[in-house]
């Protein structure tokens, strides 16, 4: 019987822990650091390298796995891959600023992610599984940031992503949608925050997708190009919100921001702005 | 007075905190009223002590919560009236899945809503058991599982 293993990726792991000891041995003066094993407390604990061992590639569905490890962390749209994470809190840092005139100092503490994809055919038999792991070095104790998403593409049959038979042809995926929100406008507009998630666009509606929905669920928001009577571009300071209202009535706000920073993606606001424009403008026309 | 013949013999009087009064030591020290005031202070420190004692929060979760859970009799329709929605779903519904969270004074669950941490990535970190439930082509449950999924 042909058991499916996890084969470790040396490479990167060799290059993990070289980044690591050059992260280290960079901050030697000073830094001290206090090695740790234990579970982040942020990620499921009941995966490890041996998980896959219990399921057989051929006889095992999906069903089972899910009835096994629980509910996914992730899935592909298409349902043929899911993921599952664990992450592991492998040092605190410790770094002590000297030198005249220094006396401070910061703290952080190095995370260690696994993610173990499983992957299914299309009948929903369990294939293979694959680990990949992601190093995070943090300031304080949030967790890091985790960017891949881990899956093969987006669709793991390799079709593009597509929102109710359309494809998508812009998108953002760092987004805060702020509903019933006009811009800066609204009372205590500036003081609100939005759920975050990922904003899409076909040819003929606006999708809001939130970061907690699953990738095979339907968006939580699908505003028709059709019924959208005005968009534009609010400013406060340095913040943008583009705004969009809806010939119902009702309003949305989101917030745009760089995928690596904190400010908003000015580019990506106008172009999503423009966009939307242009697709209602035979219909606002008309009206 | 009393107190005069118990100094003659040399005893001395029994006093909570006596040893700080001016007079039991024949120096400079705490008066009579320095020690009603230290009494005061006392039981003012004591009723303070007793406002810091809270009342533990509500109970967050009921033992019976899944007890109306049967295999190959209670419906999608019943789970998700007693559950609410599922935070996950998976082979067009055949598949729901809670997240539940424990209550140790009582060993009861409560629901839990999926949601994504800073990492981008959904946490754990208020839940602890992923409830799974399987049905099947006419909405019956079929089978289910309660999954430790967080220490």
């Amino acid at each position: 019987m042909k058991t499916n293993t996890i084969k470790p990726r040396r490479i990167c792991s060799l290059c993990g822990r070289l980044a690591l000891g050059l992260a280290l041995a960079g901050c030697l003066t000073g830094c001290l650091i206090i090695p740790l094993n234990t579970n982040s407390g942020y990620a499921r604990t009941n995966v490890d390298r041996h998980t896959n061992e219990r399921f057989v590639p051929g006889r095992t569905t999906r069903e089972d796995v899910i009835i096994a490890l629980g509910e996914p962390d992730a899935v592909s749209r298409d349902e043929r891959e899911l993921a599952y994470r664990s992450e592991k809190t492998v040092a605190l840092w410790l770094l002590v600023a000297g030198g005249e005139g220094a006396g401070g100092g910061a703290g952080g503490t190095i995370y260690k992610n696994n993610f173990y994809v499983l992957d299914f055919d299309a009948q929903g038999w369990f294939q293979a599984a694959r680990r990949t792991k992601q190093w995070g070095m943090v300031q304080g104790t949030d967790p890091p940031s985790l960017a891949s998403p881990v899956f093969k593409a987006r669709d793991s049959n390799g079709a593009p992503e597509m929102i109710a038979g359309e494809p998508i042809r812009l998108e953002h995926s760092r987004s805060f949608w702020l509903g019933g929100v006009d811009g800066y406008r609204s009372k205590n507009a500036y003081t609100l925050v939005g759920r975050p998630g990922h904003l899409a666009l076909t040819e003929s509606s606006l999708a809001f997708a939130t970061a907690s929905q699953f990738a095979n669920s339907e968006p939580v928001l699908r505003i028709p190009f059709a019924s959208i009577t005005d968009v534009r571009i609010d400013k406060h300071l340095l913040g943008r919100r583009l705004v969009v209202h809806c010939g119902s009535g009702s309003v949305h706000s989101f917030e745009i921001i760089k995928i690596h920073g904190l400010t908003p993606d000015k580019p990506a606001n106008q172009a999503i702005c423009d966009f939307i424009s242009s697709r209602m403008r035979p219909t606002g026309a008309g009206e | 007075m009393p107190g005069e013949a118990c100094d003659r013999s040399g005893e001395r009087p029994h006093r909570p905190f006596g040893h700080l009064l001016a007079s039991d030591r024949g120096g400079a020290g705490f008066g009579t009223g320095a020690y009603r005031m230290f009494s005061l202070l006392v039981l003012v420190g004591f009723v303070a002590l007793v406002g810091c004692a809270t009342t533990p929060p509500p109970l967050k979760g009921r033992p019976d919560l899944l007890a109306f859970l049967s295999d190959g009799q209670t419906t999608k329709t019943d789970a998700i009236s007693a559950l609410g929605q599922p935070s996950g779903s998976f082979e067009s519904q055949r598949i729901l899945t809670y997240r539940l969270g424990l209550e140790p004074r009582n060993n009861g669950y409560y629901l839990v809503e999926r949601e994504a941490g800073i990492s981008g990535w959904p946490t754990w970190r208020g839940a602890k058991f992923s409830l799974v439930l399987v049905f099947d082509d006419s909405g019956v449950l079929r089978k289910h599982s309660l999954v430790k999924v967080n220490e």
